[in-house]
């Protein structure tokens, strides 16, 4: 194999790629990106058996062949070397390791047979339609912060992601809880959804495909199974198993019937909420919230290192009420709100509390409150 | 949900993400204490004058036994307080469930529905409660003997090997993460009953949500003397 490649290109093309690949392997050809020339491109592939990127990338082939190399460390060569430098990248004769060369820069890295690359199985991916990729990445923004990293309960880690309906809209629905918060957003249902199967996508292909959303403006592709997912978006592909348990039936936790609203400034409510909370235990964040005419203090009782309150005014007429949240849980979803005003629906101090957008009739979340 | 305070858990309480239960035949837990209801409510089409009360304490399973039965008879389910208005969709060959029973039963419309099986219709019907027919405010005298006559099915509070069979399903429907030896340790402590059983994974796996963490020994501990002091 012998092949030349822009920098610049390559940079890119190994920058959605190598992050798939775990620092610590026990597989060592897992440390290694698969690198394919062909025609007038080369194919990059990573994967860590659970997911997988291939990106296809322009570059001159002089001879068609295949090479793994360490991933990370081509990475870090790329980047390190100039910008508009021509990169080659070569195996054959007896060297069993790749040359890489660029201008005055040469490099003898270690490879491993290509024979050895694991490839994803491919199956049939019934269910195929496209969507927005702005669309793709709003779902994603409003709900991955829920996402558990409790690794026990394995089913909630990840986005749960179905065709659904509201008030006779359909729609394509991500639901993601840690069990102490849920977030919920919709995108409108692009044709061929709706017999998509019901899946949990897991955190980690969750964060390589918003990275590569970063880069996109165009619709992306969307493929599924039962067992595995695959995204088309524009020369990358990023194929996924997917969970392989039951999302709990989060449709009851989300309370429709709390009559106490209050409606506050987002950014002031965001922002006391963070001052306040400077001070609160490391491990609970607690911060109290009491509410009575048109009023809301935010406080912050913490034996070893204080209490702190802060005063704001707020659109609420019902009984008066305390209630205490994680301060942490509260900023990420003031941080996912669009509108001026985060609207909160409380039952009681003990009961879930909804919290909706001004700004965005397509997104909810769901906060259980903490004993204060 | 019995309010457990999960103080150690900084206080924070955990949304109610039950799962739906596992109501497949393959998943009955069986031992002394349901084998005869099982075997019973398995003779079915054979049963006596076309009927079968099914009856047992709550959590004993009348609810996964009657699943099973309506999956396999193909079973349509009436409101005990509404059978009569219901009685046009039973036609002939119908298998009809009727759960809970003991409570606000529409008489007149059960004694009809009776009737329909004890004759040649091929009706069949499962009566679930949990108690005997002689403990229902049942006044209609024709009722109160066909249910007196009625062939029934008991299920009893759970044995040990059911109660670890239980304890195992309630736990595996909600995917609820156990440390080593707590299934033991609380076999060994808890109340015999199922419907004690419930409230204990019930609160044990929102216990567990709210400190982000499988079910240990201590949190079992903590949960039992909460649980038995009330």
């Amino acid at each position: 194999m012998k092949l030349t490649i822009e920098r610049a290109v390559l940079l890119k093309a190994l920058g959605h790629v190598q992050s798939v690949v775990e620092r610590r392997n026990t597989i060592p050809i897992l440390s290694n990106v698969l690198i394919q020339a062909s025609g007038d491109h080369a194919r990059l592939t990573a994967t860590d058996l659970d997911m997988e990127i291939v990106e296809e990338a322009p570059a001159r082939v002089e001879r068609d062949g295949q090479a793994t190399a360490p991933a990370h460390t081509l990475y870090e060569i790329a980047r390190k070397l100039p910008d508009g430098a021509d990169v080659t990248l070569e195996l054959g004769g007896d060297d069993p390791r790749v040359f890489l060369s660029a201008g005055r820069s040469k490099f003898h890295l270690p490879s491993l047979p290509p024979g050895d690359f694991p490839v994803m199985p491919t199956e049939d991916l019934a269910v195929s339609f496209s969507l927005p990729a702005e669309d793709l990445a709003r779902l994603i923004d409003k709900t991955r912060f829920a996402v558990s990293t409790e690794e026990t309960r394995y089913y909630l880690n990840g986005i749960h992601m179905h065709p659904a309906e509201r008030d006779g809209r359909k729609v394509l629905r991500a639901v993601a809880t840690d069990g102490h918060r849920l977030a919920l957003a919709e995108a409108d249902q692009p044709g061929g959804a709706s017999e998509m199967p019901a899946v949990i996508i897991p955190r980690k292909p969750i964060g390589e495909l918003r990275r590569l959303l970063e880069d996109l403006d165009d619709d992306i592709e969307m493929s599924v199974s039962e067992g595995k997912i695959r995204f088309r978006l524009g020369a990358a592909v990023l194929t996924s198993k997917l969970i392989d348990g039951t999302f709990p039936d989060y449709e009851r936790v989300i309370p429709r019937g709390n009559d106490k609203i209050m409606r506050v400034d987002r950014a002031p409510f965001a922002q006391a909420v963070d001052r306040v909370a400077t001070i609160s235990q490391e491990k609970s964040r607690s911060v109290k919230l009491s509410l009575s005419d048109s009023n809301l203090v935010l406080a912050v009782n913490n034996p070893e290192s204080g209490t702190a309150s802060e005063e704001l005014s707020a659109d609420y007429s019902s009984e008066e009420l305390s209630i205490g949240f994680n301060a942490r849980y509260l900023l990420d979803v003031a941080g996912q709100i669009v509108g001026d005003e985060a609207i909160f629906e409380f039952a009681d101090s003990a009961s879930p509390t909804r919290v909706t957008d001004s700004g965005d009739p397509n997104a909810e979340y769901v906060l259980m409150p903490l004993r204060v | 949900m019995t309010a457990f305070s999960a103080s150690s858990g900084g206080g924070q309480l955990a949304l109610d993400l039950t799962l739906d239960p596992d109501y497949r035949a393959s998943s009955f837990a069986v031992s002394e204490a349901n084998a005869n209801a099982l075997a019973l409510v398995n003779r079915w089409p054979r049963w006596r004058q076309g009927h079968l009360l099914l009856v047992g304490p709550a959590g004993s399973g009348k609810t996964h036994l009657s699943k099973i039965w309506s999956e396999r008879a193909h079973a349509i389910v009436l409101e005990r307080d509404r059978v009569e208005r219901s009685l046009s969709r039973v036609t002939r060959g119908t298998s009809v469930l009727v759960e809970d029973c003991d409570p606000g039963v529409d008489e007149p419309g059960l004694f009809h529905l009776l009737n329909r099986a004890a004759g040649d219709s091929g009706v069949s019907v499962l009566l679930t409660a949990r108690s005997f027919p002689g403990d229902w405010p049942v006044t209609l005298p024709d009722l109160v003997s066909r249910l007196a006559a009625a062939e029934r099915a008991v299920l009893h509070e759970p044995d040990d090997a059911l109660l670890r069979q239980v304890l195992e399903k309630l736990f595996r429907d909600r995917r609820t993460p156990l440390g080593a030896g707590v299934l033991e340790y609380l076999l060994m402590r808890m109340e015999r009953s199922v419907d004690f059983a419930r409230r204990l994974v019930a609160v044990l796996d929102n216990a567990a949500l709210a400190r982000k963490g499988p079910v240990t020994r201590a949190l079992a501990r903590d949960v039992l003397t909460a649980l038995s002091g009330e």
